[in-house]
């Protein structure tokens, strides 16, 4: 790969002056990891001028004067050599990759790879091992902990469950705050559309489309940190760029085959600790149709179930746990590539297979990539790239519903044992009660409409079937020596066909009167982008370096979701839509488009001072045509002080020293179709459940959107100012990275509240400031290092914060997901996103209680109760390797972030949770009397869980998110080719173990993973709602090569 | 998707050089999946829907609970139950505010300038309309934005008019609806999109005339000046004297529902939504009651063989009360009901009733022989529109009882005939939203006792927070117990 970067950042020689010559050298230069050839590799004599570069099959020829006794080869990524010249014509060399250098090349915006001295700005590169130790299914996830500022939080542990990706804190306030990726140099879909059947109170689990990647095929990955690294990504990099590059063939290396494969199983990575004294019911009495445990005492006494049997009351300690079944995760990969000297291929086919640990959750996934170029000719190398994804999945209902299965089974009362009772009945249809008497045809007992959890997972599915292209095809043209033009156009396109079944007879939001309903949902997305890149390098004089790269970009985006949902399901075992009886249609199309020109100029002085400019100028599709073009600028630099001034070196403490800084300013677009107010499908509603649907007897209705476009919306703008410091010591044996940023969004766009009597009741405007500001720390180590042992540690910590400087006048929030209650909002003055939730009224601080010791009303405005930001976060991985074996362990450590838990909720109110089970003494809440007197009336354990954890009062939920995990870990066993003198063919084979998420360690959030987020890929965090809990995964692979 | 995908690459590789392909490339941020401008029979219809829809819903409860036809049941934090103990607060006004401010008023305003001029049947249909919504929410909140609301970007922060101004904004609106709906012509004609009066312009134009009746009957009040009631008077002299009133049921001014799921009357989903909070009030039951009302049977079910009311406020919850039955909810079948029941604005018998009211007002038409004729009229009026969703046997016993009703109840006395007249329009009026309130604040009829600890009834709804909000020209408000309506002295 090394090899393929250097040929594309080609040094410019001067020839030197003629000199007598008398003969000539020639030989190979090869690599010493791998043994494969070197193409461009530096060739000097030493103290002259005068040398050349290897070919595309590593080869050189040199004309040597006489007297010429050392020969220099120089490598970007690998340690010079000089090698005294005897009186051989034959040199062969071998170059050592030069490991304290390997993250010195990072691909930057584009896919253009630069010298990371070079950059004034913060950039990280992860590699593949990094990224597949853990063998996460989803590519995202596998960055988290690794990068400092790169927050990842997946949304639970469901099959294909979306991952939120943040790159220091959100910049705008209701626009996307995930970062742009971008495979190749094309940019991709990371979102999750789902058409609009899904939301927090209906649906499935939603995925982040990245999860399509086969990570066997990423070569690594580049974290652009802030608008200054991506800038030339315009708009969409304002969160940062995930910049991936796939793997490729070699020039001149010969066919080689690697065939890998992995196995881990799946298991759910908590589960509560469950009280397990008590049985089903209220006041010590049981009942069997309450979703409580604060029944009788369980000890064997007799009881009628709600069948009307008689049974003998038991505790089962893992009813819950028993509903959690191991899942696994399969993996297997075929890969050929290999080279010529003017052509390279990668071809790989992968197939994935994961079984969550609940039924009916499955993902089966194959890609196919291929990846060529070839040197049409000495000027011109075209390339292509192209992968097919398809796959397949299943899953059950998530979220605030009763078809959640979780919504219910993760509190079951502690004397259930759903294997004791059917959970359908003969014909599979489910019968649930709704009174109090038993009834030995019930399926199940509760009595508030809940189906039987076992029977939800069998019936409420959704299922999702993806085709997917992503590709690419470029040209590049080496016009003269110092001047180069690409040309690179690239699709990603998807299309997704889902269909949701809400059986027959479930109660849910989507299923009116149990009705049952069907969702068929075709999504297709569509990015074309394409780029036209003009590149110069030239040395101005011996000493000054320039770089001129003039570029046009031009992108364009299309969202086509065809939807019909069939209400009233006939047999109930029929799920074609015509199988029901009343439909509903929707249809959007949503597209918008981009050309951008941009050039970057960089000027380097002696390779140690390095001043970039950039600009960009940006003509969109969503804004008016006399408002939508619009430029940004920006000025990074980087100063090698240990090259500028080389006795700082001299102690031998110091090895390097760079300092850089940028500002740069970033446009943002807006959401498309936001200049103009519209009229809509007329809905008439009110908070209560009433509702008025059109078409109404025949007719249609359209009212005007209280919500109102604006012609004269401009771009929202976001400026960041970053200083960075990056040194190291003893002989690069010790580094560190720090980075100081700020960034301040200003004019941001989002709907502005307005008084209704204007007949608006939003006009969307640039109105907001927001500042965000953080510091990462980024400390390297090589504690042990010699021949067969290596030990590197690598330490990130991360503070960052934001906060809303103004909405707008007269505004005081504007909503950031969640429910009425609790809410994630954007406050002025608060952290973006705080979790606004009820909680009770308070005299001085203290709850108020009523006559009874019961606590009492509810404070008619929300009330902070938590700041779902974390105060900061690190991760700390170690690799340690010995001869052909390596460890590696991931720790990803999170400080603070609230978490409002409704599970945690329901395990107190219910009375399931283990610290319920006290109950044989009286409790008294820590309030005060309405006349402000303390509080001293005792009441029950049942009252007082039920008065502090109730539905409806979020404030004693919101539990501190903190946590060390072991994210991940990996036992690695590499043997070499030299192993397998019998046979030849194969040159290397390389075994591991690895694990997901092996250890949690999270004291302030009781019974539950932390990691979980109702709202999956959005700006919102820190709502757990009934959420499928995290998991843990263990396996092992193998990879052999050919 | 091809055509982008060679669009792309022309463009690039000539760089924009043309600057009109660059403009036809961005020039795409037209919504496919919304209309930039709809035609006035998709926009009345949305507008009709809206009102038919809001006066059966947070307005509807918030009122009829002040007024005691309702009264709320279950525990303390249920809305129901705050509304019921006058606790309707800022926060509560927010959706019926928005709903009529930033939806019903301007798509009105959208007809109006579609049509003025071209399709006047539409735009007279509108202006009615908007006068009726203005007079209603003039009766709920006193002053109001009317001069400068409505009109969107252009004022963001409308003035609040004095609500006797409003009540003669809205007249004047009225006289230009019935010159339109009376015009000869029309380009575009109101049909089916016509939920109330399937296009009959002279339906509409006979709602109009009761609507201004209803309007200035509210002139008279117990604390009315000479000058107010000489203006209703003469008004009211000459709507009697035009004769284009409503003739009969079907003339009423009503939104009719349908029997189908997501259709149906909202004080009927209510009652499925949020069941055992919203029962027929102990006041009112116990008013039939005594008088042996045969509507009883098409208002409530039997609870225990007998009609039996919720008290207001009453703190002990109990589900032993009778609920609302076929008038509100439509036709029953066992346990469930169809729903198609219409929220009733202004009715024949109202309009019937008013018209009782002026001829025994001394200062009105002062004639008890004439209003005895509009009162028995009322009263047939309102048992048959009572019985129209009733099943065969509970149809029998609402029309069975007319005759013995109006022998023992259906004749004015002098002294008695005020208040025999707001109470029998406080019955009929069952299900009207605001109207039985305003009612009530300008006779003092029926006799309500406060629910405690309150020891009056409001007498306005407080104005939306989120107009408060963003609307510093919000005037400030007394408290909800002053009166505060013009007309309310």
């Amino acid at each position: 790969m090394k090899k393929l970067l250097q040929s594309l950042f080609i040094l410019v020689f001067v020839a030197g002056a003629a000199m007598a010559q008398e003969r000539t050298v020639t030989g190979k230069v090869t690599a010493k990891d791998d043994g494969n050839p070197l193409p461009g590799v530096t060739v000097k004599i030493k103290n002259v001028r005068a040398g050349t570069q290897t070919a595309s099959d590593g080869r050189f020829s040199l004309q040597v004067p006489s007297g010429t006794t050392t020969l220099e080869f120089s490598y970007l990524g690998y340690v010079s050599k000089s090698v005294t010249l005897g009186s051989a014509s034959v040199l062969n060399v071998v170059l050592d990759a030069d490991n304290e250098t390997l993250t010195e090349v990072v691909v930057t915006a584009l896919g253009i790879k630069r010298e990371s001295k070079a950059l004034g700005y913060s950039a990280t590169t992860i590699k593949a091992a990094d990224l597949t130790a853990g063998r996460s299914g989803n590519v995202v996830n596998s960055l988290a902990g690794k990068v400092a500022g790169v927050k990842i939080l997946s949304s639970g542990g469901a099959v294909g469950a979306a991952s939120n990706i943040n790159i220091r804190q959100a910049t705008t306030f209701t626009g996307s705050n995930q970062p742009i990726f971008v495979v190749d140099g094309i940019p991709i879909d990371n979102e999750s559309n789902m058409g609009n059947s899904m939301s927090v109170n209906t649906g499935s689990t939603r995925s982040n489309r990245a999860i399509d990647l086969n990570q066997d095929d990423i070569e690594s990955i580049s974290i652009l940190k802030g608008p200054s690294a991506a800038m030339l990504y315009g708009s969409r990099a304002a969160a940062g760029a995930v910049i991936i590059t796939t793997k490729k063939g070699a020039k001149g290396q010969t066919g080689r085959v690697d065939i890998s494969s992995n196995y881990n199983i799946i298991n759910n990575n908590r589960y509560a600790d469950y009280q397990n004294t008590f049985a089903q019911g209220n006041a010590g009495n049981f009942n069997p149709f309450s979703n409580n445990s604060w029944g009788p005492k369980i000890v064997g006494q007799e009881v009628t179930n709600y069948l009307g049997n008689k049974e003998i009351l038991t505790a089962y300690p893992d009813n819950v746990k028993n509903l959690f079944k191991q899942g696994y995760n399969l993996q297997n990969n075929v890969t050929f590539s290999g080279g010529t000297d003017k052509s390279t291929y990668y071809f790989s086919y992968g197939n994935y297979g994961e079984k969550g640990y609940l039924d009916n959750n499955n993902l089966y996934k194959n890609n196919f990539t291929f990846n060529g170029t070839s040197e049409l000719n000495n000027k011109v190398t075209a390339s292509v790239s192209a992968q097919y994804i398809h796959s397949n999945s299943l899953n059950t209902q998530v979220a605030n519903q009763r078809a959640n299965p979780l919504f219910d089974a993760i509190s079951w009362p502690r004397n259930y044992n759903p294997d004791n009772y059917p959970f359908e009945r003969p014909d599979g249809s489910n019968f649930t009660p709704s009174s109090q008497v038993p009834n030995p045809n019930y399926t199940y007992w509760n009595s508030a409409g809940t189906d039987n959890p076992l029977w939800s997972i069998k019936n409420n599915t959704f299922k999702q079937e993806i085709n997917r292209v992503i590709g690419n095809i470029g040209l590049d043209y080496k016009i003269v020596d110092w001047l180069s033009a690409s040309y690179k156009i690239g699709v990603d396109s998807w299309t997704n066909v889902s269909k949701l079944i809400n059986a027959k007879g479930t109660n849910n939001n989507q299923s009116a009167n149990r009705a049952g309903s069907i969702i068929d949902n075709t999504t297709n997305r569509t990015e074309i982008s394409s780029y036209l890149n003009l590149t110069a390098v030239k040395k101005l004089t011996e000493e000054i370096g320039l770089r001129v790269l003039l570029g046009n970009e031009i992108n364009y985006r299309n969202l086509n979701q065809n939807q019909i949902r069939g209400n009233g399901i006939q047999d109930p075992k029929n799920f074609n839509i015509a199988n029901t009886l009343t439909y509903v249609p929707f249809n959007n199309i949503s597209e918008q488009s981009l050309i951008g020109f941009y050039a970057d100029i960089s000027l380097d002085y002696k390779q140690f001072a390095y001043l970039t400019f950039t600009g960009r100028n940006d003509i969109s599709s969503t804004f008016s045509p006399d408002k939508n073009s619009y430029f940004y600028p920006s000025v990074n630099a980087s100063f090698i002080v240990s090259e500028a001034f080389p006795s700082i070196k001299e102690n031998g403490i110091i090895s390097f020293a760079k300092i850089r800084g940028n500002i740069a300013k970033l446009g943002r677009e807006a959401t498309n179709y936001s200049t103009a107010t519209y009229f809509g499908t007329a809905g008439p509603s009110d908070g209560f459940g009433p509702v008025m649907v059109f078409p109404f007897n025949n007719v249609n209705g359209q009212t005007y959107n209280d919500g109102a476009g604006n012609k004269n919306l401009g771009p929202e703008f976001t400026t960041n100012r970053e200083l960075g410091l990056e040194m190291k010591f003893l002989k690069n044996r010790i580094g560190l990275d720090f980075s100081y940023y700020n960034t301040k969004s200003t004019d941001v766009i989002f709907s502005v509240p307005k008084a209704p009597s204007s007949g608006l009741g939003s006009v969307i405007s640039n109105a907001g400031k927001l500042q965000t500001s953080g510091i990462e720390v980024l400390l390297t180590g090589t504690p042990v290092q010699s021949r067969d042992w290596n030990w590197d540690i690598s330490l990130n910590w991360t503070r960052g914060r934001s906060k809303v400087i103004q909405l707008a006048p007269g505004v005081p929030f504007i909503g950031n997901g969640g429910f009425t209650n609790p809410q994630g909002r954007i406050v002025e003055g608060l952290q973006y996103g705080t979790l606004f939730g009820q909680v009770y009224n308070k005299i001085n601080g203290k709850d108020v209680v009523d006559a009874n010791g019961r606590l009492t009303g509810f404070n008619p405005q929300l009330q902070v109760i938590g700041d779902p930001n974390p105060e900061w976060t690190a991760g700390l991985s170690n690799t340690v390797s010995y001869k052909g074996f390596s460890l590696s362990a991931y720790l990803d450590i999170r400080y603070g972030g609230d978490v409002y838990s409704r599970t945690v909720t329901d395990f107190r109110r219910f009375g399931v949770a283990e610290e319920t089970a006290n109950r044989d003494r009286l409790y008294v809440h820590n309030a005060v009397k309405a006349d402000g007197t303390p509080n001293n009336t005792l009441i029950t354990a049942e009252q007082y869980y039920a008065d502090l954890y109730s539905a409806a009062a979020q404030e004693y939920a919101v539990f501190d998110g903190s946590w060390i995990r072991l994210r991940e870990a990996a036992i690695n066993y590499k043997i070499p080719g030299s192993a397998f003198k019998g046979a030849p063919f194969i040159k290397g084979i390389n075994v591991g173990i690895n694990g997901r998420n092996l250890f949690l360690y999270a004291p302030n959030m009781p019974h539950i993973d932390p990691e979980n987020n109702l709202l999956g890929v959005s700006n919102g965090l820190g709502i757990e709602y009934n959420g499928q809990p995290q998991t843990r995964s263990f396996g092992a692979s193998v990879k052999v090569t050919f | 998707m091809k055509k982008y995908i060679s669009k792309a690459v022309v463009l690039a590789l000539m760089g924009c050089v043309t600057l009109s392909s660059c403009k036809k490339f961005t020039d795409i941020n037209t919504d496919p999946n919304q209309l930039v401008d709809a035609d006035a029979s998709l926009v009345l219809p949305a507008a009709l829907g809206n009102v038919g829809f809001i006066m059966g819903s947070d307005i509807h409860r918030y009122t009829s609970l002040y007024v005691q036809q309702f009264a709320a049941q279950g525990t303390l934090s249920a809305q129901p139950r705050q509304y019921d103990l006058y606790n309707v607060l800022e926060g509560d006004i927010n959706n019926t505010w928005a709903s009529t401010f930033s939806g019903t008023l301007p798509d009105l305003q959208k007809v109006i300038a579609k049509t003025d001029g071209v399709s006047p049947w539409y735009a007279g249909v509108a202006k009615i309309m908007k006068a009726y919504v203005y007079a209603i929410n003039a009766d709920a909140y006193g002053d109001l934005p009317f001069t400068e609301a409505t009109k969107f970007e252009d004022n963001l922060t409308p003035k609040f008019d004095p609500s006797s101004v409003i009540y003669d904004k809205a007249f004047a609106l009225i006289d230009e609806g019935i010159a339109n709906v009376k015009a000869a012509a029309s380009t575009q004609a109101p049909g089916a999109d016509d939920f109330i009066y399937s296009g009959s312009m002279e339906k509409w134009e006979r709602f109009a005339n009761a609507l201004k009746l209803r309007m200035y009957i509210h002139y008279f009040s117990t604390g009315a000046t000479a000058a107010d009631m000489l203006k209703a008077k003469t008004a009211i002299d000459a709507l009697i004297a035009g004769n284009r009133l409503m003739r009969n049921n079907g003339d009423s001014f009503q939104f009719r529902f349908l029997a189908q799921a997501n259709q149906t009357n909202p004080i009927h989903q209510f009652e499925g939504s949020r069941p055992n909070q919203f029962f027929p009030s102990k006041t009112l039951v116990d008013l039939m009651n005594g008088k042996g009302d045969g509507r009883r049977s098409a208002f409530f079910t039997l609870q225990g063989g007998v009609f039996k009311g919720a008290i207001n406020g009453d703190p002990t919850e109990s589900t032993a009360f009778s609920r609302m039955h076929t008038y509100l909810r439509g036709k029953v079948a066992g346990a469930t009901y169809a729903g198609e029941a219409p929220t009733r604005m202004l009715t024949f018998a109202e309009q019937n009733l008013i018209l009782a009211e002026y001829f025994v007002r001394t200062q009105g038409g002062n004639n008890l022989v004439t209003a005895d004729t509009y009162f028995k009229a009322a009263i047939s009026a309102s048992f048959d529109a009572a019985k129209e969703f009733s099943d065969a046997t509970e149809a029998a016993a609402v029309t069975g009882s007319l005759a013995a009703y109006l022998a023992t109840s259906g004749t004015l006395l002098p002294g008695t005939a005020l208040q025999q007249v707001i109470e029998e329009k406080f019955v009929s009026n069952y299900g009207v939203a605001v109207e039985p309130w305003s009612d009530w604040r300008r006779t003092g009829f029926p006799v309500l006792i406060p629910v405690s600890p309150a020891t009056a009834l409001p007498r306005i709804l407080p104005y939306s927070f989120t107009e408060r909000s963003y609307n510093p020209n919000v005037p400030a408000r007394p408290s909800v117990f002053t009166k505060t309506v013009f007309w309310d002295k």
